[in-house]
């Protein structure tokens, strides 16, 4: 599933998660899907009670290109600025590899 | 002489409640009851004098400040709730200093403080907020650690520091907590217990992170003129800042930056470096160094050098009560935490962790993590009155 965030219908600023009047001060908005983007830090939440490395939870803050952070679950081989792809899986936003 | 941005309004009366942890038989209504009598009895004021309140809690839902008011038994000219976190008491500080200042109270109690009962804080930050609720809950993401250690791995590479820098902010707290015998935390505690700890969130460890306690903070604010059987406390300047950067900065700088920028330590007629106890808000190491940094008192990129050359050789006036980290962090309460301890100091009440002759204090709040990092940061001067 796509990752939905708004752009300005006056001056084209995109907000992730969509906001409801621009900084510009435009109430209007368009949609417009995120994509991909860097991942820009990493965390691996405590592995208290978890044996497996698919148990791992990892997170990422992803830069997308149209200028908005998202935090996004990561699967456990990305690393630093690596770009990812963006989609929704069982309402969680993730953050995959994207084959080179 | 007093900035003409600067309420009139002081502070007259403190009080904290024991910050307990697992107390099953507090409620938030009874940490605050506890918290806003003794605040009052500090003050010297009758109960019947307080005509304002003040209120912030996240677990006094679904109760706002008019149902505590009725509950305190207050009658009043002046009520208010606050949702700005970390930040909210120094929020309700300047507001209610104001509101005494125009004439629409003559005595406000402010108070902020939580009752966390069994998965209670767990729920607390499931839902947080909209963008919580919708987007982080299901990651899962663990609570705010995780977010913050995001921000600690960024403040990191900016910075060359290593785990053992963000022990030296944990670990000179802890020393100070071991002067404190109302903080959760006193033992002392070393470089290889901290980098051993247990992993939260990498690279937060157990002790990067505050322990939830439950418990409540308040003071008291009235005119200038009004008497008071406590030691006056004067507000020297004080500022907010909300929503800085729209959650899209890196959460290395906060709000407190522009409070600086818009002439905060002009205000204060001061310098950072004259104050002689601060409280920074410390939800976690990373923070309490972003916010110095932010307030100029430790100049931009010599971050490392303040840690290595002034933290680790102790001693440091810094989160004197053990802060948050070491003394515990009571939901909201927390926000009004720095403000009392400075406020013994300034008053002389600290016993072995005093700091000599300290006159002129300075506290921040930073909090509500809206997505990503905080979007909440207060500052306040506090100046001991003769």
């Amino acid at each position: 599933m796509t990752v939905r965030a708004a752009s300005c219908s006056a001056c084209a600023r995109v907000t992730f998660p969509p906001g409801l009047v621009c900084r510009c001060g435009a109430l209007a908005w368009v949609d417009t899907f995120l994509s991909e983007g860097a991942v820009e830090s990493l965390t691996t939440l405590g592995q208290d009670g978890r044996r497996s490395e698919s148990a791992l939870v990892v997170l990422a803050s992803v830069q997308t290109p149209e200028g908005c952070t998202v935090i996004a679950r990561a699967d456990p081989s990305v690393v630093t600025h690596d770009t990812v792809r963006l989609e929704f899986e069982a309402d969680a936003l993730w953050a995959r590899p994207i084959p080179i | 002489m007093t900035h003409p941005g600067t309420p009139q309004a002081t502070i007259t009366g403190i009080a904290e409640t024991p910050y307990v942890r697992r107390a099953a038989d507090l409620t938030t209504g009874s940490v605050l009851a506890q918290a806003a009598v003794a605040a009052v009895k500090d003050s010297g004021l009758a109960w019947s004098d307080i005509d304002g309140l003040a209120v912030s809690s996240f677990s006094l839902n679904p109760d706002h400040a008019i149902d505590l008011a009725w509950r305190l038994g207050l009658k009043l000219t002046w009520v208010a709730d606050f949702f700005t976190g970390g930040a909210s008491g120094i929020d309700m500080i300047r507001t209610a200093a104001r509101a005494v200042d125009a004439g629409d109270a003559h005595a406000v109690l402010v108070l902020a403080g939580d009752h966390f009962g069994a998965n209670a804080f767990t729920a607390l930050t499931a839902g947080f907020n909209t963008a919580t609720r919708d987007l982080l809950t299901a990651l899962p993401y663990g609570g705010p650690n995780s977010l913050f250690a995001m921000v600690t791995g960024r403040h990191m590479r900016r910075h060359g520091l290593g785990r053992e820098d963000y022990g030296q902010v944990v670990m000179a707290q802890r020393a100070w907590a071991a002067k404190n015998p109302a903080a959760t935390y006193r033992t002392p505690l070393t470089a290889r217990e901290y980098l051993a700890a247990p992993m939260v969130a990498s690279p937060l460890t157990r002790f990067d992170c505050p322990p939830v306690v439950s418990g409540a903070d308040a003071v008291v604010i009235t005119g200038a003129a009004r008497k008071s059987r406590a030691p006056r406390v004067k507000i020297r300047a004080i500022a907010a800042s909300f929503n800085s950067d729209e959650q899209q900065g890196d959460g290395l700088t906060t709000g407190l930056a522009d409070i600086v920028r818009a002439g905060f330590w002009d205000q204060a007629e001061l310098d950072a470096s004259d104050c002689d106890v601060i409280s920074v808000y410390d939800d976690y190491p990373v923070m309490v160094l972003v916010q110095l940094e932010d307030l100029g008192m430790v100049p931009g990129g010599e971050v490392a050098k303040f840690i290595r050359q002034q933290l680790g050789r102790g001693g440091y006036p810094l989160n004197t009560s053990g802060g948050q980290l070491c003394a515990g962090q009571a939901g909201a309460g927390g926000g009004l935490h720095g403000v009392i301890e400075v406020i013994r100091q300034l008053r002389g009440e600290c016993g072995p962790r005093q700091i000599d002759a300290a006159r002129l204090g300075l506290v921040t709040g930073y909090g509500m993590v809206l997505y990503r990092h905080g979007a909440s940061a207060t500052a306040v001067v506090l100046e001991a009155q003769p």
